[in-house]
């Protein structure tokens, strides 16, 4: 078989857009290089590994790498697809140009992140991926999973053994509200091990079996006889055994009150049979009120998820604690993406700065509650000194943020520095034995910065 | 004053002399006082000479049934007898014979039957719960049960019922006694007599009716009735009938039917079940009535062939119908006229008449009283109730009587029973059509 060829598509806007036909002996970390990939599908099996492949790395540029299925009659297999980003039947540059450049403006805008946490990388790859492609993150039925959908780039991640860890990734970060989901369908799991192939079977209450037969009852208005329709049995009529009748017409002559059943193993009758859901994975045969009952939802970015996705989690997974008269950091982010908005909208400079309270670890560990007291105070010295037209916020428990609308750079700078001093001069004498430091950083808002690389340089100690 | 009432009474009754005093209460001397004082005098008699001999018989039966053993089946049909039902089965899991099987059907209860029965049932002290949405009446859920019994005998009990620890092994000795004997009634007495003067002069009652009479009735091969709330059937016998008919008065139906079949019906006086009775007139009224509607309704109309002379005729199957219809229906209508009669032939002695009449009736009163206590098995606790006997002359001699016509003549002329909300209504519907 040939090795691997990437041909590279001519084209006129500056990309380079490779195809791949032959996917033997294929080394990923050469599509790195590549602004997108438009991959054949005539290997169907080569092709889909070769995505799955990309979209499980945790290499930014492999997994948000624009990547287009080329085929032209072919049926793509759904999975593929959603791993995809889109389904083309030409190899014109022209057909998936648009979407690359999208993608790639936004990939643009993401901070490096260096997290261990494999949770959080993760996260990070999903909430990402939908940032960068505008798309919900949608489950794709799947008869392989154990629980019968598949979510791009997430479900990659999890074998069938640790579905569980899927749910709880999923769940965390509706809960932080990164995601917002929307309902998909309802799935019934095994206990033990978060597996769907269930068979729900009713079965016997004294021995357990399922060997069971099921009959209607009919009870004979007239005399009053009450059997298993076998009784009525004659040819094919319906006829009582006890006073010779024909049964004619049901609910006027007779009615069939209710359903026996015979267990065949112990030759037990009842009609109450007990529900098991037997699970096909794992064996495990589970009372059906035992099942974990769990919702499939598709989910969408939200803003916070948005903000994570270009920012990135850092060190907010600490504790976070508010102060009054300071918006959250979102917020805050919003402000200062208007701000850079309005400058390139009225040539008009506005200022950014931020305080940062760096103190070390083991002082701060040392002071415990009083820290939380001191960040207050500290608080309340920048409301006092600041215009009620400035925008405050504090995050990461150590940073002070302030827009300072239509102002110099300088002055703010000014007014940061005297902060810092008054600061000093009244708190430190009441903090012997700690040592802390207060540092101003004050930056321009204009037309030609990037709402990101600003809020990077105010939080960067 | 009240000194020349008794001097006058007993002037009068001197004046009249004993014959026309007799002649006077003939109703009660040529009628009432053959058929429940002599013969309860007899049967007193026949248990006191014969005791010892038939010990021995009983004995051997008793051996029997316990080396055989057989499989007995518990059936309790029932709606919206959930409060019962866990005291029920626990008690009836304290009996001497224990090769039983319960079952329990539920006849479209709307209480906590159903949460109750899945309980049991999960802890093994029930065989089988059997339940019709939609009710079926007591015949059908009791024709449920039988389908599905497994036992040789069949024992049917309400389940407001509590039972002596060896009434079920008692029940069941009868059947080992003679052969062909297809079914057996328990005695059933009052539990809740002492809840009030009614239930009191009901448990009078029901030694006399049930304890004592029924073993009259028994012995002159009588019997007719055997009581729904704690009877035994052979298996094999109720099969070959389909079980029971719809009701009311099923419990005398299938015991007429299996005596027309041939089969002998005996009553065992020492396997006692208590039941409550109603506590006040409303219910023990609407009881009553029912039951007595029964009466017209199975003995008059359903089972007036037994009159008949044809080929299957049976002298004692004609009396035991005679017998209750005599004594009931036709009695009843004529102690109307026999009371209207003596009022107006003897409105001037009135005074005299109705203390004398009650004398005798308390007189009557306390020997039938007395022999039901000298064959009680419980007298220790039941001989208290003869303060109240003087108040049965109003309680059987007016208040039952007046509910009897009252239902007799509600089910002759209106077929009233047929809109008895004890049926559902889909199964009367039916019966009225081909005319049960
Ligand atoms: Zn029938
Ligand atoms: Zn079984
Ligand atoms: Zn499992």
């Amino acid at each position: 078989m040939a090795g691997a060829i990437i041909t590279k598509l001519p084209n006129n806007y500056n990309r380079e857009v490779g195809y791949i036909s032959h996917y033997h002996e294929l080394d990923i970390r050469q599509l790195a290089l590549y602004d997108g990939l438009i991959l054949d599908y005539t290997d169907q099996q080569g092709c889909v590994n070769l995505l799955r492949q990309c979209r499980s790395s945790f290499i930014g540029t492999l997994y948000l790498l624009p990547i287009f299925i080329y085929s032209i009659d072919k049926n793509i297999d759904p999975i593929a697809e959603s791993l995809s980003d889109g389904v083309v039947s030409s190899l014109q540059v022209e057909g998936v140009i648009g979407k690359i450049d999208k993608i790639r403006n936004k990939q643009v805008n993401l901070a490096a992140i260096d997290s261990v946490s494999p949770d959080i990388r993760i996260m990070t790859k999903v909430l990402r991926f939908l940032y960068t492609r505008e798309t919900r993150l949608t489950p794709v039925v799947n008869p392989n999973s154990n629980i019968g959908y598949f979510y791009p780039i997430l479900s990659e991640h999890y074998k069938n053994g640790d579905l569980s860890e899927l749910f709880k990734i999923l769940d965390d970060g509706i809960q932080k509200e990164y995601l917002r989901p929307r309902f998909v369908d309802r799935l019934h799991l095994c206990s033990n091990c978060y597996s769907g192939f269930i068979n729900f079977r009713e079965t016997c209450p004294k021995c357990n079996s399922a060997d069971l037969v099921t009959e209607n009852l009919i009870h004979h208005f007239v005399c009053a006889y009450v059997g298993p329709e076998h009784d009525f049995h004659s040819g094919d009529y319906l006829v009582c055994p006890k006073c010779n009748r024909m049964l004619r017409h049901i609910g006027v002559d007779y009615d069939k009150p209710s359903i026996i059943y015979n267990c065949r193993n112990c030759s037990h009758i009842f009609q109450e049979p007990v529900m098991e859901a037997f699970c096909f994975n794992c064996q495990k045969k589970n009372p059906v009120e035992a099942l974990i009952d769990k919702q499939i939802y598709s989910y969408e970015l939200t803003p916070i998820g948005e903000e994570t996705a270009i920012n990135g989690f850092g060190r907010e997974i600490r504790e976070e604690f508010e102060l009054p008269g300071f918006i959250t950091f979102t917020t805050f982010n919003i402000f200062l993406k208007y701000e850079v908005e309005r400058a390139k909208n009225s040539g008009r400079i506005s200022s950014a700065g931020s305080l940062i309270l760096s103190m070390s670890d083991e002082d701060r560990n040392r002071m415990g509650p009083g820290y939380r007291k001191l960040a207050g105070e500290i608080a309340d010295f920048i409301k006092n000194a600041t215009f009620s037209t400035d925008i405050l916020s504090f995050v990461n428990n150590n940073t002070y943020l302030i827009i300072s609308p239509d102002s110099e750079p300088t002055r703010l700078q000014n007014l940061l520095e005297n902060i810092r001093q008054s600061v000093h001069k009244l708190l430190l004498s009441n903090l012997v034995g700690y040592s802390f430091n207060l540092v101003p950083k004050v930056v321009t808002i204009s037309s030609d910065k990037n709402h990101s690389d600003l809020i990077n340089q105010l939080i960067t100690p | 004053m009240l000194y020349t009432f008794w001097e006058d009474f007993f002037y009068y009754i001197e004046h009249e002399g004993f014959i026309r005093i007799i002649n006077l209460f003939w109703y009660y001397f040529y009628i009432e006082a053959p058929r429940f004082l002599v013969f309860d005098l007899i049967i007193l008699g026949v248990v006191l000479f014969t005791s010892r001999r038939k010990q021995k018989v009983y004995e051997r039966a008793r051996y029997e049934l316990l080396a055989e053993n057989p499989l007995v089946s518990v059936i309790v049909p029932g709606k919206n007898e959930g409060k019962h039902i866990y005291k029920l089965v626990k008690g009836l899991r304290e009996q001497t014979y224990t090769n039983l099987e319960f079952i329990i059907v539920d006849d479209g209860s709307d209480d906590d039957t159903y949460i109750i029965c899945r309980n049991l049932i999960e802890n093994g002290m029930i065989d089988m719960y059997l339940r019709n949405e939609e009710r079926g009446g007591k015949a059908s859920a009791a024709n449920l049960a039988l389908r599905y019994a497994r036992g040789k005998f069949v024992v049917h009990v309400d389940a407001d019922t509590s039972f002596d620890r060896d009434a079920i092994e008692r029940l069941l000795i009868p059947f080992y006694v003679e052969d062909n004997v297809g079914g057996v009634g328990g005695n059933v007495k009052v539990r809740n007599y002492n809840d009030s003067i009614l239930t009191s002069l009901q448990a009078i009652e029901y030694l006399q009716t049930i304890s004592v009479g029924r073993m009259v009735t028994s012995y002159l091969g009588i019997y007719k009735i055997i009581s729904g709330a704690f009877g035994a059937f052979r298996k094999d016998v109720l099969d070959r009938l389909g079980g029971w008919d719809i009701g009311p008065g099923l419990d005398g139906d299938i015991t007429m039917k299996m005596r027309k079949l041939g089969y002998k019906i005996r009553f065992e006086p020492k396997a006692v079940s208590l039941t409550n009775v109603p506590t006040n007139l409303k219910a023990l009224s609407n009881q009553r009535l029912r039951w007595s509607k029964s009466l017209v309704r199975f003995r008059m109309r359903k089972h007036s062939d037994v009159f008949v002379p044809q080929a299957n005729f049976n002298f004692s199957n004609f009396f035991a119908i005679f017998d209750n219809i005599f004594y009931n229906f036709i009695l009843d209508m004529t102690w109307w006229f026999y009371l209207i009669n003596l009022i107006i032939n003897n409105i001037d002695f009135l005074m005299f008449i109705i203390p004398l009449k009650f004398l005798i009736y308390t007189t009557a009163g306390y020997i039938q009283f007395f022999v039901s206590m000298a064959l009680s098995e419980r007298r220790s606790q039941e001989w208290k109730l003869f303060i109240f006997v003087p108040l049965m002359t109003l309680y059987t001699g007016y208040y039952m009587r007046v509910i009897r016509t009252m239902a007799y003549f509600k089910e002759i002329f209106w077929r009233s029973s047929y809109y008895d909300a004890w049926n559902p209504e889909k199964t009367s519907r039916k019966a009225m059509e081909i005319g049960i």
